[in-house]
């Protein structure tokens, strides 16, 4: 059964199906917070959350969209939603995201590069990451950010240009 | 130049475009230097290995899909009431039913009149019974229909019928084990839940699931006989997580229904 049928059950009422949903995107969805530095335990927090908003908001899903790219709206939407939610505090929530980084993952180089993405600005982030990890196409992340196409190929280009030279200063 | 990059990344250039960048980069060092880099940055740019959630994410998922499903059923039931009512008056048999019950209805008032010493409440029994009578029928022919939601609205009038007899829930139960639409085979179930107090409900349901192979009517079931109490599906349940072929979907559901059964 494909995402768009499971969610076209959902949307009718038989919330059943919802579970093939999560159990395909449980993963996928904690590691896009994980990537983004956000800790464990609230990684889970966000994800249940993207769950939740698609079982509730159901009815919103239309015959035609495609799940992968409502879904990962979802859960942009969601940890925007958590960093505004911490924007108070922003050095502490920078420490914290380097600390998670550093428990999550033990690969120096990986970590070197992400804290080099750290210093891009947020729309290079989202396209460089959506890209090369979550490994979306271009087409999808034009469609989770609602920008053009040619916009998102702009801001791979032109980010991955400032991560290098991040990278280098850092190395 | 900023397109031509971002494609050839996702290896997404035509031959045209190859070209068009190849000449590019013949014609400018600087560029192929950058161009090089790039690309070799980007391939250093490899994806760490993923994480996996623990369990307490599975739980909190499974406990809030619950919670929800009860508040649809609830909805659900509500939704049905209504339009069981409009259908229920629109209906040409129950026409001919009212008909009769109004005969009846008259009989009755005329009896009444003319002997006192008639007994009341045996005759509102009779009225009720006639009427009772009358809604399976209706059930029963409709359940023939080749329209899958007719036979589905079919197996909804049963929720208005009190005693349902052995014929009822025969048909509610053939229904549930062999009707070509998972949605008709999935309400008939649903039925015959509301009829838990009768054994031969309990034990059609009990004997389905070694049967059904559809996750949807497997867990429907199994939601059902957890609900009813009823020991004996501990079994059948067992079975469902011994077999292979069982969607882990549906284990899931028969593990936390045996637990629930066993205490």
């Amino acid at each position: 059964m494909t995402d768009e049928a499971a969610m076209q059950f959902v949307a009718g009422g038989d919330l059943d199906k919802a579970a093939i949903l999560y159990e395909r995107y449980k993963r996928p969805l904690y590691n896009f917070y994980l990537r983004f530095g956000v800790e464990r335990d609230s990684s889970q927090d966000l994800t249940q959350q993207v769950f939740y908003r698609i079982i509730h908001y159901r009815s919103s899903f239309r015959e035609g969209y495609e799940f992968r790219t409502w879904i990962y709206r979802i859960a942009r939407n969601i940890y925007h939603d958590y960093l505004k939610d911490h924007s108070h505090n922003h050095k502490d929530l920078h420490e914290n995201i380097e600390l998670a980084e550093e428990e999550n993952y033990d690969d120096e180089q990986y970590l070197l590069i992400q804290k080099a993405l750290k210093k891009l600005p947020q729309e290079y982030q989202e396209v460089l990451t959506m890209s090369r990890y979550d490994e979306l196409k271009y087409e999808e992340i034009a469609d989770i950010l609602n920008i053009s196409v040619s916009l998102v190929k702009v801001r791979v280009h032109r980010g991955l240009k400032q991560l290098k030279e991040e990278y280098l200063k850092l190395n | 130049m900023e397109q031509l990059f971002a494609d050839y990344l996702e290896d997404k250039l035509n031959a045209r475009q190859r070209t068009e960048l190849e000449t590019l980069l013949a014609n400018d060092e600087a560029l192929r230097d950058e161009f090089e880099d790039l690309k070799a940055f980007y391939a250093d740019m490899q994806k760490p290995a993923e994480l996996d959630p623990t369990a307490t994410l599975d739980l909190g998922f499974y406990m809030m899909l619950e919670k929800e499903k009860g508040a649809e059923q609830k909805k659900k039931a509500k939704e049905q009431k209504s339009q069981m009512r409009v259908s229920w008056i629109n209906s040409p048999i129950l026409k001919y039913a009212a008909g009769i019950v109004l005969l009846l209805g008259i009989f009755w008032i005329g009896r009444k009149t003319s002997d006192k010493d008639l007994n009341d409440l045996s005759e509102i029994a009779k009225i009720k019974n006639d009427v009772e009578e009358t809604k399976q029928l209706v059930m029963l022919s409709m359940l023939k229909r080749e329209s899958a939601s007719e036979r589905i609205q079919a197996v909804n009038y049963s929720y208005d019928i009190n005693k349902p007899d052995d014929e009822v829930l025969k048909a509610l139960i053939k229904t549930m084990n062999t009707d070509e639409n998972i949605n008709v085979r999935t309400s008939a179930a649903e039925a015959l839940s509301h009829f838990g107090n009768e054994k031969i409900a309990r034990d059609a349901l009990i004997q389905t699931l070694l049967t059904q192979k559809e996750p949807t009517l497997q867990i429907t079931v199994i939601d059902i006989l957890a609900n009813l109490g009823d020991k004996r599906a501990v079994k059948p349940m067992q079975k469902l997580l011994q077999n292979t072929d069982t969607e882990e979907v549906v284990k899931r559901k028969a593990m936390e229904s045996v637990k629930v059964l066993s205490l």
